[in-house]
């Protein structure tokens, strides 16, 4: 073998005194690059089978960090009116300054801050009954992303990574957008104790520059067939080093990466440039950064990644504490996008596998904070989910007549989590991971799939 | 204590016995009322909406609560019993169904009428005619692997130092280490392969002490020692065990069980530790100093409290292991659990790392699979309760002593400074005539300019700080000069204001002339007539300045000179006003204090994070792990399975951490002197004897090599825990220097293809820290320097060892993170290896490689002078080895070759960066 691997080397050296454009496969013989695929296959981050049939392939995650208010937006609340000023918890009650709106043939009703994602209404399921451990907000954000209120455990995305994959190996799997930082920041998208690989890769979709967006994604010092010149020079002598030493996944591994790692170059790069989208679509979507999230969700969706967590904004920009009309701002930011990805989706055949997450990491009290503005709020506030396997056009649960306490179909962050992770063909009580001497689980010893918002 | 806690918990346990006695007696003949009842309003309820999670068919129901058996019931769950027949108020599960604890059934609140008819049931003292389904089932699953009770696990027994056995190949072995691997490859119809040349010996010992590659003049050297393979590998280990970089290298695994960072994962009022870095360099300093492991672990746990030579100022930043952890946010309402996850990570970090033991699991119920119970758990959270965070210095008791003398100089020499000022300032008082015309003006301008502006404070700092006026004196010029009529002066006719009366009276109140040019002329003019008839005031007076401060006759002399007069200038100020002798003297007291404040600031004290004992005091048990609600106290202790059944609690009136430290630092703890060797052991061959170095528990993986681990761990205490010692001991064993190769011979890969028995050496990739220093040490570029405050690796510049970047627990550093850098959020005893294409692009396109690549063809350049001997220098310095003909071959022909115009690298570089990034470099035999 040793002797084929020679004269195949020398051969590779010959037709390579030009510019041959090797790949792993010329550099390594039959048998070893049926190895290396095995051990490709191997690869932590290769797609893995679900548990059992998923209805959606990608998770879209739409994060409105912050906290929205859910009686300003999905869960409309007569009563406030009547009770407005009469005291509450925390407060007096403040009914909405917005008129509420039934649209679709469902007549699911949505705030007048919301225009452009009432025309979906029919396909959005409307979670009104969520609610969480904790009114504030570094604890609320890690709860809402890892189920737990400290950073002492691997974050929605890692998890998903981890048990399914991803279907696209020139992109990472689990992609955080966010233009600058949320409060708390790397921490609500890591790994924790699963391996480092399933971390979140955060990108700055503030700067949108597809040569820097990934660290190291461009070469500035040689052009492409250059690189690939050194990189076959590379792989030829990790060929002989192999050869040396006989067969081992871990250098086969290696070899394999670099390569996918020289075609990820292009592709990243390629995946991130909103600039190659039509005039059309980039209309549909609109200016902003929001928008140009959106429209890259939709891009790495369509090329297989995992997991897209788009946060709203830097900071917590969602948080109005002062003055409930903020919330004007933060829709007209993100309405006319949102629901042009959910069309983008569609007319591309891709809302049907991918599973939109819309909610921040608590509600906003329905009592009012100062004059016009409105407190954290944790026992009762609204998300929502679209796409693979959910029923459109429906409310799920119930907050109080006055939106303070979930009451009816209680849905907790485990809820959430477990729904999501069935959406995705995922039992979440078998996902599981080895650490510190027992199994741990995203959803903890908790969670409950609620069946009746699944198509 | 802990016996009276037992005293109690068997009372409480005899009292719920009672009461359930009670009611089961009640229950056993339930009349066929009570019995229609539960059967009409009971059960149905139960089979509906609480089976579902809390059965005796669910492998583990929860919070260990089983609501289909009369025992269950009246046993209760994980939290306690759930009710007590009879007693509405001791039931629980009444609060529960009410929503005023837990919220049961979770998914909506049941009818009020149904709650009354469990209150009833309970009333009538809860008859239920269920027989029990399994009467032997309890708490949550059942490990069916466990044969013998849990204490009878092998890690919970007393360490033997077994012989070393027999082997049929009486040649091979040379040493004990290798007698009781060889009898387990004999046993298994095994060979090991074939000792490892000795380039690839020098390196991999290199590489495994120092993090670093052999120089290749060291390499020569090893190659041509005549002495046997033995004694020439002798030296080279024990030289490599002197190096200072061995600490650095050995310090930064238990660094990942430390979970060792320098800042919080949020930010919000995160307490960051900048001084974190002197925890990190006492470790390093403890593995180069082979500081005993026993006083290396007394030391993190209780430095501060132990009775040592060592003075105790360089103990102080052990402490770091528990000061530098996590805090978690504590604002509105968060604080319980935050102390409670605090607390915890301080338990598992020490428990897991010293003791490979999973005691966080006891914190919501009794380990399930191991004899730790939530009293051992929070007999060791008291400990860490108990605990107060506190920076202490660093320095020695001499320094800090010096520190406080140099200050209290100052301080004197301060006070001296200003009683001399304040007994001129009576004398100054008249030097400040000349600037009456400024202090009107600046008034003036003051009271203008706060017509547009409300905040007076603000206004006379800025205009003091314009016109260079005193602002105190500035200030009462504006009172004095507004003249309200309550403001407390004595009435007085003051003629000499009647110039200013008059300006004010013409101008507009509205209207801001602090900028008009009449007004201000105007008022200069005011100002200077005033400062004549001071002058005229002082030269009439004889001693005008030592006027009383109350004379009742209000004269301009008086509101100028006197003690709160409006030339009374503060001592602070009085300074440039002085001439003469008294500046001469200023001058004089002003130097020596100057020089006192110079001595004071150059001693340093360097404050460690570190922790200090407060008020001991038992935590209470948790119940369900729930901070609100509290069970029986749990006295500090440890656990009693660890110490031979010894269940006393500890005696301390502090914290209890040093009996912690004893009792874990202890020859007699079956585990500690285990769970390390394992570790050492893992460092040289990248897997542990046992492989789950911190899971020693029942769910861990059994040591390939029982025998020789108790064999490593009795030598090691018999040495006096050197770890120097055991690092030689296993080093120079055949084991250790075996080839990482298959042999062409035998073929166990068929039988042993994980390499537990150790026939080969395990080829290992180097982890991110000795790969990064060892690119920046061949090409010539590492800072060697120990020890100091952390830098940022991500800056290009940054040529230090990784081990000395920044460890952020908020944002890990990208490249470390990429390669496998374990969380610093949490302790990590073993890391992941992880191979993806993210990683592979750091190496072909980071700017760092680029760097070193082109740093590398300027060494080769300087230190070769053909393309030949380029290559061969090349493989030299990075492999210890020549180039075979068919890589030299490669490198020519690349190096033949010429780069594109628009190639920003010259074709030598690229052919550094080719050799840089290769899988030779990676990867160690």
């Amino acid at each position: 073998m040793i002797q084929s691997l020679i004269s195949r080397r020398d051969m590779l050296t010959r037709s390579a005194a030009g510019f041959g454009m090797l790949g792993l496969a010329s550099v390594l013989s039959d048998e070893r690059r049926a190895v290396a695929e095995s051990t490709l296959s191997n690869d932590p981050l290769a797609p893995k089978a679900p548990h059992f049939a998923a209805k959606a392939k990608h998770l879209i995650f739409l994060f409105m960090n912050g906290g929205p208010s859910h009686v300003d937006t999905f869960d409309p609340k007569p009563e406030l009116v009547k009770q407005a000023g009469k005291p509450g918890p925390g407060g007096n009650y403040m009914p909405s300054p917005f008129k509420f709106q039934q649209r679709g043939e469902s007549g699911l009703p949505i705030s007048e801050i919301y225009p452009h994602l009432g025309e979906y209404m029919d396909d959005l399921c409307v979670i009104r009954s969520m609610f969480t451990s904790t009114p504030n907000h570094e604890p609320g954000l890690f709860m809402m992303n890892s189920g737990t209120q400290q950073p002492t455990r691997p974050c929605l995305g890692s998890w998903l990574n981890y048990g399914l994959g991803t279907e696209n190996q020139n992109l990472p799997g689990f992609v955080v957008l966010c233009p600058g930082k949320p409060v708390v920041g790397p921490a609500l998208w890591s790994n924790s104790f699963l391996p480092g690989i399933y971390q979140g890769t955060h990108i700055n979709n503030g700067q949108l520059d597809p040569k820097k967006i990934i660290s190291h994604i461009n070469n500035k010092h040689l052009p492409p067939i250059e690189q690939r010149r050194l990189l076959d020079l590379m792989q030829r002598m990790n060929k002989e080093h192999l050869a040396a030493r006989g067969a081992d996944n871990q250098l086969e591994a290696r070899i394999g990466s670099l390569e996918m790692a020289y075609r990820m170059q292009f592709e990243a790069q390629d995946a991130f440039d909103i600039t190659r989208e039509s005039e059309t679509t980039r209309t549909l979507y609109g200016p902003g950064q929001f928008a140009d999230g959106c429209l890259i969700a939709r891009r790495l969706v369509e090329r297989g990644v995992r997991t897209v967590q788009l946060f709203y904004g830097s900071g917590q920009p969602w948080d109005a504490h002062g003055d409930i009309k903020d919330h004007v701002r933060d829709a007209k930011q993100s309405d006319q996008a949102i629901a042009a990805l959910i069309r983008d989706l569609k007319s591309r055949g891709l809302f049907d596998e991918t599973l939109i997450l819309w909610g921040g990491e608590f509600g906003r009290t329905p009592t009012a904070q100062g004059v016009t503005g409105r407190n954290h709020h944790a026992t009762g506030f609204s998300m929502w989910l679209a796409g693979g396997g959910v029923k459109g056009g429906m409310a799920y649960g119930a907050t109080d007549e006055l939106g303070v306490k979930a009451v009816e179909n209680r849905m907790s962050v485990h809820d959430l989590h477990a729904t999501m992770l069935h959406l995705l063909g995922i039992d979440h009580t078998k996902l599981t991971y080895r650490y510190s001497g027992r199994d741990f689980r995203l959803t903890d010893v908790h969670g409950e799939v609620a069946h009746s918002i699944l198509a | 204590m802990r016996h009276v806690l037992r005293c109690v918990a068997f009372v409480i346990f005899c009292a719920v016995t009672t009461a359930v006695l009670n009611a089961a007696e009640a229950s056993l003949a339930p009349t066929a009322e009570q019995l229609e009842f539960f059967e009409a309003k009971i059960r149905p309820v139960l089979v509906k909406h609480c089976y579902e999670c809390h059965s005796t068919k669910l492998a583990a129901p929860r919070g260990g609560l089983r609501l289909d058996d009369r025992e269950a019931v009246l046993k209760g769950g994980d939290s306690g019993p759930i009710i007590v027949a009879g007693d509405l108020k001791k039931s629980p599960l009444l609060e529960a169904l009410k929503y005023e604890s837990l919220e049961m059934p979770p998914k909506g609140k049941l009818p009020a009428v149904v709650i009354a008819d469990f209150e009833q049931w309970v009333k009538m003292g809860a008859p239920d005619p269920r027989v029990a389904a399994s009467t032997t089932k309890t708490f949550g699953p059942q490990p069916a692997t466990l044969k013998q009770p849990p204490s009878a696990h092998w890690s919970f027994q007393k360490l033997t130092n077994p012989p070393p056995p027999n082997v049929k190949n009486a040649q091979w072995p040379q040493s004990d280490i290798d007698r009781f691997v060889l009898a387990k490859l004999e046993a298994a119809g095994l060979q090991p392969v074939a000792a490892a040349d000795r380039r690839t010996l020098i390196r991999r010992a290199s590489f495994d002490l120092i993090g670093l590659p052999p120089e290749p003049e060291q390499v020569a050297a090893f190659l041509n020692d005549l002495a046997s393979d033995s004694d020439a590998f002798a030296k080279v280990v024990d030289e490599l065990l002197r190096s200072p970089h061995y600490g650095e290298r050995w310090g930064r695994y238990w660094l990942d069980i430390a979970r060792y960072g320098e800042d919080q994962a949020h930010t919000f009022k995160a307490r960051n530790y900048p001084q974190g870095y002197l925890y990190r360099d006492w470790v390093v300093k403890a593995f180069n100093d082979d500081l005993p492991y026993d006083q290396f672990l007394i030391e993190q746990i209780a430095g501060d409290l132990v009775t040592h030579d060592r003075p105790v100022h360089e103990r102080i930043p052990a402490l770091g292991l528990f000061a530098l952890g996590p805090v978690y946010y504590q604002d509105n309402g968060e604080k319980d659990k935050a102390l409670a996850d605090e607390w915890d990570d301080r338990v598992d970090t020490l428990i897991r790392g010293t003791q490979a033991l999973t005691i966080s699991c006891a914190r919501c119920h009794d380990h399930k699979f191991d004899p730790l119970t939530m009293a051992d758990y929070y007999g060791l959270l008291g400990i860490f309760a108990s605990t107060q965070y506190q920076e202490r210095p660093a320095v020695p008791q001499e320094v800090v002593l010096a520190k406080q003398q140099a200050e209290a100089a100052l301080k004197e020499q301060q006070l001296e400074v200003d009683r001399f000022l304040a007994t001129q300032a009576r004398n100054v008082r008249e030097k400040l005539i000349p600037e009456i015309p400024q202090y009107v003006g600046g008034a003036w301008r003051v009271m203008n300019s706060l017509k547009k502006k409300a905040n007076e404070k603000k206004v006379v700092t800025d205009v003091a700080k314009l016109l260079k006026l005193n602002e105190d004196l500035l200030r009462r010029w504006v009172a004095y000069l507004e003249e309200k009529p309550d403001s407390g002066t004595v009435k007085a006719e003051r003629p000499y204001l009647d110039g200013w009366r008059e300006l004010k009276k013409q101008q507009d109140a509205n209207v801001d002339l602090s900028d008009d040019k009449a007004a201000l002329a105007a008022v200069t003019a005011i100002g200077e007539t005033l400062r004549q008839q001071a002058e005229l005031a002082a030269a009439t007076s004889a001693s005008p300045t030592a006027g009383p401060s109350e004379a009742k006759e209000v004269t301009l002399s008086s509101e100028l000179f006197s003690d709160k007069g409006l030339l009374a200038i503060p001592a602070t100020d009085v300074g440039r006003y002085l001439t003469g002798e008294p500046a001469t003297q200023l001058a004089s007291l002003n130097k020596t204090r100057d020089e006192r404040k110079q001595a004071t600031d150059t001693i340093k004290i360097l404050m460690a994070h570190a922790v200090a004992d407060g008020q001991g005091a038992d935590m209470p048990v948790y119940l369900a792990g729930d901070p609100r609600k509290k069970g029986p106290l749990a006295p500090r202790s440890f656990p009693a399975i660890l110490r031979n059944g010894d269940s006393t609690p500890f005696q301390s009136t502090g914290s209890g951490r040093l009996e912690l430290a004893r009792a874990i630092a202890s020859p007699d703890n079956p585990l500690t002197a285990r769970v390390f060797v394992n570790r050492i052991w893992a460092g040289h061959f990248g897997a542990g004897l046992v492989r789950t170095p911190s899971n020693f528990g029942t769910l861990g993986e059994r040591p390939t090599h029982p025998e020789l681990l108790d064999w490593l761990a009795a030598r090691f205490i018999e040495s006096n825990w050197s770890m120097k010692s055991l690092h030689r001991e296993i080093m120079l064993s055949a084991t250790y220097r075996l080839s990482s190769s298959p042999s062409a011979t035998s073929n166990p890969q068929a039988t042993d293809a994980d390499n537990h028995l150790l026939w080969r050496m395990n080829r290992r990739r180097l982890e991110v820290e000795p790969w990064r220093d060892s690119l920046l040490a061949v090409v010539g570029n590492l800072d060697r320097t120990l020890g100091g405050p952390s830098s940022n690796l991500s800056n290009g510049n940054n040529q230090r060892r990784t081990l000395y970047g920044f460890v952020s627990r908020h944002q890990l550093d990208d490249l470390l993170r990429l390669f496998d850098f374990p969380d610093p959020n949490i302790t990590a005893g073993q890391r992941t290896v992880t191979t993806v294409p993210l990683q592979q692009l750091f190496v072909l396109n980071s700017e760092f490689m680029v760097a070193q690549s082109r740093a590398f063809a300027a060494r080769l350049n300087r230190e070769a002078s053909t393309d030949d001997l380029r290559v061969h220098r090349a493989y030299a310095l990075l492999f210890n080895r020549s180039p075979s003909p068919n890589e030299l071959q490669l490198g020519l022909d690349f190096l033949a070759t010429t780069k594109s115009e628009s190639a920003k690298l010259a074709i030598l570089e690229q052919y550094a960066l080719a050799l840089l990034g290769s899988n030779e470099f990676a990867f160690v035999d």
